[in-house]
């Protein structure tokens, strides 16, 4: 194995950074501790023992463009929020279907897989359910069916987009692959999953909905003009937010990452949203808007990507990379669809950030043996899709099933984790089976 | 000075078992905003009040609080009889449910100042427990602390 140079106790640092990931990952799971404190913990003890220096864990370890990316599009949702745009057209799209009740579970999924694949998943649910709950009360129907459709198109728009779920954020910065690419590979079989999932919908929910015409009428005398709060801030946000889109849309041939993209929008935001006002107002504002920025993700970031350098510097990721090119016999189309159950089932248990920033240098690893960067790219989708959609197999899949069944509950529609599995397990099953055949027909035929 | 000294002892009290209905009454009969709720023994329950009453007339996605709530509701129209409807599906419910659970009683030892500022934080009644029993002592308020300071009858 490798030499323990720096290595407390002269240990070898491929057992020490086992060990250690090992650990990071149960603790993880277990949810004791908070999850930023375990995985700073965890890279901390990474450099401490010896087996990563600080330097080489930040320079070569620490994904900035992932973390950039990411605080950015916080940020600008931070802003774009208050000007009410969300409520704006979750209550246009209610009203758009006469109030009917079918016909809302059908907008409000349709709206939430639209911005979610632009936003993030938790963003997206902490905007469209409230407004849910405000609907489903009004119209006095059961809001699970709603709330668990919200999940599901949260993780499912997620999926198309590089920007949409925290796995594709990585998986494009780490393989290069840009805004376009992710479009033109995911978003197709994200439209047919989304489809997919509706149909039993119908059949669950859809079929049975109703709502009194009283109940109706009183959904469709809410105004949403008036949610707008911020006609100026709303005119500006959504430009930046185009000009954002666009930025990701050209970055490739821009040379820019998305990094750039999205901190230099947030940037021009909390321009336009601040220059009017004077220096103690300025600072409030400031310091609320980088408040609203989710850092319990961004350090569980950071100190993930430390710990995964860890077990990758010790070679631990080499030596595991070259066992699945064995098992598969080195065969792409076995590797990939290997990829794609295995994500699913295990981001349906564990948190899929850590699982994908593991995957990663695993998959990389495994460059050289399939010939080369261009050929393992179906790899890469499988990965995504797997990340992405197992999300959906259990309450506990996602960050955004977990923020939803909190809200329910507060509401007083608690989410039970069984009744959600018993339903969200085999409808995940339906889109991974999509998602197989998608990857088999498009890259192995 | 403590808070034992500024507190009014024996105050208005409702009992744990009565629903929404006999606790609105006791607001409305004695004109005040906040009343604490007491068990048989005198073992402090919650505090009963406008403020928390307000919250139920609320559609539920309003109040959801750590930054999930809706930010406003100018775009609902509910009618006067849709909130009554709200208030009187809820009469008949216990006034447990609708307690304040977050405050915290104070001690009759807490010191003067701690006080007025507990009380300039929470704007409302606050309730006096003794720690060792849980029985309430009495309760801090507005009218009373002043009563206090200019020597008017509370």
């Amino acid at each position: 194995m490798h030499a323990s140079s720096g290595v407390v106790f002269g240990l070898d640092p491929f057992w020490v950074s086992l060990a250690l990931f090992a650990l990071t990952y149960i603790a993880i799971i277990t949810e004791r501790l908070n999850r930023a404190i375990i995985a700073l913990l965890g890279a901390a003890l990474m450099i401490l023992s010896g087996v990563a220096t600080q330097q080489a864990s930040l320079r070569d370890g620490v994904d900035f463009n992932t973390l950039g990316l990411l605080t950015g599009m916080m940020v600008i949702v931070a802003i774009t929020r208050k000007c009410g745009v969300f409520q704006y057209v979750a209550v246009w799209s209610a009203k758009k279907v006469n109030a009917d009740p079918w016909g809302i579970l059908l907008m409000l999924t349709l709206v939430t897989a639209l911005f979610s694949a632009f936003l993030d998943n938790v963003t997206t649910v902490l905007l469209v359910a409230p407004v849910t709950l405000l609907i489903t009360e009004e119209l006095k129907v059961d809001p699970f069916p709603y709330l668990f459709a919200e999940i599901f198109a949260s993780n499912i728009g997620g999926t198309a987009t590089l920007i949409g779920d925290p796995p594709n954020i990585m998986i494009g910065s780490a393989a290069n692959l840009s805004f376009n690419a992710f479009i033109m590979h995911l978003s197709p079989v994200v439209i047919v999953i989304l489809a997919a999932n509706l149909v039993p919908f119908y059949f669950l929910w859809g079929r049975k909905l109703s709502a009194t015409p009283e109940a109706r009428a009183r959904v469709m005398q809410f105004n949403e003009r008036e949610a707008i709060t911020n006609v100026r801030l709303l005119k500006q946000s959504l430009a930046v937010i185009a000009l954002v889109i666009l930025g990701f849309v050209l970055a490739h041939s821009l040379h820019l990452e998305p990094a750039t993209i999205a901190m230099g929008g947030a940037t021009l935001l909390l321009l336009l949203d601040n220059f009017a006002h004077g220096a103690e107002r300025q600072s409030e504002q400031v310091h609320k808007t980088f408040g609203e920025v989710e850092w319990i993700t961004i350090f569980f970031f950071l100190g993930l990507f430390i710990v995964v350098y860890g077990i990758e510097t010790a070679g631990v990721l080499k030596w595991l990379a070259d066992r699945v090119v064995i098992w598969t016999g080195g065969d792409l189309a076995l590797t990939a669809q290997a990829i794609l159950w295995v994500s699913a089932f295990a981001s349906a248990i564990v948190d899929n950030i850590p699982f994908v920033a593991t995957m990663i240098p695993l998959i990389e690893s495994m460059t050289p043996v399939y010939g080369g960067a261009g050929q393992i790219e179906p790899l890469w989708w499988s990965l995504a899709l797997g990340a992405c959609l197992g999300g959906n197999g259990t309450l506990i899949g996602a960050s955004a099933n977990l923020i939803v069944a909190g809200l329910a509950e507060r509401a007083g529609y608690p989410i039970r984790f069984l009744k959600f599995l018993w339903l969200a397990f085999p409808l995940m099953l339906l889109s991974i089976a999509v998602s197989s055949g998608y990857i088999y027909l498009r890259y192995f035929m | 000075m403590t808070a034992r000294t500024v507190m009014l002892p024996e105050p208005v009290t409702i009992p744990d078992t009565a629903n929404l209905a006999q606790a609105l009454d006791v607001l409305f009969r004695h004109r005040i905003k906040a009343v604490p709720v007491i068990d048989a023994t005198r073992r402090y329950r919650g505090l009963f009040g406008m403020h928390g009453l307000v919250r139920h007339l609320l559609p539920r996605a309003a109040t959801l609080d750590d930054g999930a709530s809706l930010t406003d509701l100018t775009f609902v129209h509910d009618t006067l009889e849709t909130v009554k409807e709200r208030l009187n599906g809820a009469l008949n419910d216990p006034v447990l449910r609708f307690v304040d659970r977050d405050l915290q009683p104070m001690s009759p030892d807490e010191s003067l100042l701690e006080t007025l500022l507990l009380l300039h934080r929470h704007r409302h009644t606050l309730p006096v427990v003794d720690p060792a029993s849980g029985r309430l002592l009495g309760v801090v308020t507005y009218w009373g602390i002043f009563s206090r300071l200019t020597g008017r009858p509370a």
